[in-house]
């Protein structure tokens, strides 16, 4: 189970009431740390734009609100990465800023086990969260 | 101040999958709590250590010396 931030439920807060302008959770990362907790604001270690192997932050692909338990209560976002170098992604979180180590972070996990990535390979990463009613 | 739902909250989940150039699947996995797996009542069941293996139904003991 990946685990929902602290950060990530003050800003589902705002969001539910409207204050603090919070920003839309459409962005994806992954890295090559892990061990990131509820208290964690960023990955352990982001892969970054400047590692040049096509694995940065960047919008998910396909951002939904699907049925879990009763209809549209799970938000979703699915991306595929691209590998264009050699990288073992180990971690994926959720953000609402595009710019990289930065914004706030909805939910964070490890991957079990790490994706051990060659140039030309891809990376199909689902991530959701329940707004859980049981 | 009254409790509306004591069991209700956030529940985040992932998974993936790894493919080659050529589309074949190499690997899926999951997208886990901190290399932690729980059960649905908490208790943890197993973990991922950093050299990518998993160990189910062992306890971590400190051996560090005094």
């Amino acid at each position: 189970m990946t685990v929902p931030t602290n950060a990530g439920f003050a800003e589902m807060a705002k969001h539910a009431t409207g204050t603090g302008t919070p920003a839309a959770f459409t962005f994806i990362a992954v890295g090559e740390g892990t061990g990131q907790v509820a208290s964690d604001t960023q990955l352990a270690d982001e892969i970054l734009t400047g590692d040049s192997v096509g694995l940065e932050r960047d919008t998910a692909g396909t951002i939904s609100t699907v049925q879990t338990t009763v209809p549209d209560d799970t938000a979703s976002w699915v991306h595929v990465f691209t590998a264009t170098g050699t990288k073992t992604v180990s971690e994926a979180g959720i953000f609402n800023l595009a710019t990289e180590n930065a914004g706030d972070m909805l939910i964070v996990g490890d991957l079990s086990p790490v994706a051990a990535m060659v140039s030309g390979d891809t990376l199909t990463l689902t991530m959701k969260c329940q707004f859980k009613a049981d | 101040m009254g409790e509306l739902d004591a069991r209700s909250g956030l529940q985040a989940t992932g998974e993936y999958v790894l493919r080659d150039k050529n589309g074949n699947i190499k690997q899926t996995g999951d997208v886990i709590e901190g290399n932690i797996e729980r059960d649905d009542k908490g208790n943890i069941i197993a973990f991922t250590d950093p050299n990518n293996i998993r160990h189910v139904d062992c306890e971590v003991e400190n051996d560090s010396p005094d």
